[in-house]
């Protein structure tokens, strides 16, 4: 296929005065995963509704598979799934009902896929939607979107919701579709949603674009908030500011507190020799990755 | 264009169609159960023509005879009673079309799909014509089966005009509801501008048969065009109707052209 899987060009969207999007640039490959990153607010739900043509850009375009999402809209969202990021469905209808309403829109869907799909996420296709709980309606999502195997994927914080064990399983279906040839792209607030699943990341913030990275690159510049707590109090962990990509290590009696960035391999080589009790790691930080960004952006 | 949209609002509609049915068929069915209590009585017939001119033509279609036939099934039915009802239910069921599943945030999943907008504003437009005429077939046979029962001597074929102007101003309104809602969001400012206007039509139609400077003005209340030339004595406006009909395809083309050219709220 000659077209990307998703192309933008300076695609901007105000409403009224306030920015949502100004000047997206964008290339994402059929096979790929594309993680699309920021904190809420700012911009990837305008980008994935600009995609979808729920809403109009003010500048700009954007095509899926080389469909303009104005002017061939139709065909666009034939070859398209997509899931809300903030779903909302008819809540008087069964799972079922629900499900077979939007595969009949799309002309039918073999029985065979949604029994599957509903399956694997452990949807029970006969209740009514209103009685489900959060995580169960996101499940209805998932299976909509994934029911007639399109050839693009837009998703929009697709584990919202979800417990960890069924996190996973959304995350094998997109990397199961994405060997398959297909493109998937995925927004998220948090780095570990896309982590795992995404080759490259676009950065965004207050509607603009940051960074296109891949996930390794991305990965380096992680910063983690690390607590270590020990069995007794030692002298000398000062030292530990020397470890590289260690910084701000801050001591209180037998816990120490540190920021890492980059790879956690030699502050647990450094911390082996201490009578640690307890390791503690948040997830990364996406304000201290964007300040990263920001900073270099810059030129501090 | 597919059929979905329309099939699943019908489905979606059924159980609000069934309480609209046993409802209208209640306060019909009785108010035509009363007439033999009144016929003939001329203190009745008296009375109406003691009302002031202003509230007989608000209240009783102008009706002079409220004790007649078609003078009391129009006065207490065809004028007022009927309209509220089909008007009520329509514009409902118009300002859910676009507006309502907007405010519930559905509409953003359903026009994901390989729907044309336009598509999904005629197959709406569907629905609520089914709609609207499933219930006015409702008010006509209970109409018609109740006359039957107490010896009620009216025209089928003037149950059949009233009735069917009864529809089309619902009908018309009803899709100027989808209008207001195909042209921004706000299921409450749809129904409200829709319930507003058509008052409003019945108001001035009620002003215009009273006041005399207003009385070349009346065509353009849609009320007078489906019911001021009274069809339960005089039949069809085929006028009228052909007016309403077109005003409310202008309405549904609105709608279409609004929605497709806007953005859709989350």
């Amino acid at each position: 296929m000659s077209h990307p899987a998703i192309a933008t060009d300076g695609l901007t969207k105000f409403y009224g005065p306030t920015r949502g999007l100004e000047g997206l640039d964008l290339r994402v490959e059929w096979g790929e995963v594309f993680g699309f990153l920021g904190p809420n607010g700012a911009g990837k739900t305008t980008t994935i509704r600009l995609l979808l043509d729920l809403i109009r850009p003010t500048r700009g375009s954007a095509a899926i598979a080389g469909h303009d999402t104005r002017s061939d809209s139709l065909e666009l969202r034939r070859l398209t799934g997509y899931l809300p990021g903030e779903l909302k469905l008819p809540e008087r209808r069964t799972t079922g009902a629900c499900l077979d309403h939007f595969a009949q829109l799309r002309g039918g869907v073999g029985a065979r896929a949604i029994s599957d799909l509903a399956e694997r996420l452990g949807l029970d296709m006969s209740r009514r939607i209103g009685d489900l709980s959060k995580g169960n309606k996101q499940k209805v999502g998932v299976v909509a979107a994934f029911m007639h195997d399109p050839q693009v994927l837009i998703l929009d914080e697709p584990t919202t919701g979800l417990d960890p064990l069924r996190q996973q399983t959304v995350l094998d279906l997109i990397r199961e579709r994405a060997e398959a040839g297909r493109t998937v792209f995925l927004s998220s607030h948090e780095l570990d949603q896309v982590e795992h699943a995404a080759q490259r990341v676009g950065i965004v913030n207050d509607g603009r674009l940051i960074a296109v990275e891949t996930m390794a690159k991305l990965k380096e510049r992680a910063v983690r908030r690390v607590e270590v707590r020990l069995t007794r109090e030692t002298p000398g962990l000062d030292r530990l500011a020397d470890v590289a990509g260690v910084r701000d290590v801050v001591v209180s009696g037998r816990i120490v507190r540190l920021t890492v960035e980059g790879a956690m391999d030699a502050v647990v080589k450094a911390l082996a020799e201490l009578p640690v009790q307890t390791l503690t790691s948040e997830a990364p930080d996406l304000d201290e990755i964007f300040l990263s960004y920001y900073g270099s952006a810059d030129g501090h | 264009m597919g059929t979905e949209v329309l099939a699943d609002t019908l489905r979606d509609r059924r159980r609000s169609l069934l309480w609209w049915t046993l409802g209208l068929v209640a306060l019909v069915g009785v108010t035509v159960a009363f007439y033999p209590s009144i016929r003939g009585d001329s203190s009745l017939s008296e009375y109406g023509k003691d009302l002031p001119e202003g509230l007989r033509a608000l209240f009783a279609g102008g009706e002079l005879d409220i004790a007649s036939p078609a003078g009391y099934l129009n006065s207490q039915i065809y004028a007022l009673t009927a309209p509220l009802l089909l008007l009520v239910f329509s514009i409902g069921a118009g300002s859910g079309g676009i507006a309502g599943e907007e405010e519930r945030g559905t509409l953003d999943l359903l026009l994901a799909h390989p729907l044309r907008r336009r598509d999904y504003v005629i197959q709406r437009f569907l629905a609520l014509l089914t709609l609207v005429a499933m219930l006015s077939l409702v008010l006509l046979a209970t109409v018609a089966l109740g006359s039957l029962v107490v010896d009620l001597e009216i025209g089928f074929d003037r149950l059949l005009a009233a009735t069917g102007s009864v529809a089309l101003l619902a009908a018309f309104f009803g899709c100027l509801a989808l209008a207001v809602g195909g042209l921004g969001p706000g299921r409450a400012r749809a129904t409200a501008v829709a319930a507003a206007l058509a008052t409003a039509a019945w108001i001035f139609d009620g002003l215009g048969q009273t006041v005399d400077a207003l009385d070349g003005w009346r065509f353009l209340s849609p009320y007078y065009q489906a019911l001021g030339e009274n069809p339960l004595r005089e039949g069809v406006p085929w006028d009228g109707w052909a007016i309403l009909a077109v005003g409310t395809l202008f309405l549904v083309a609105i709608a279409a052209a609004g929605l497709e050219r806007r953005d859709v709220r989350q």
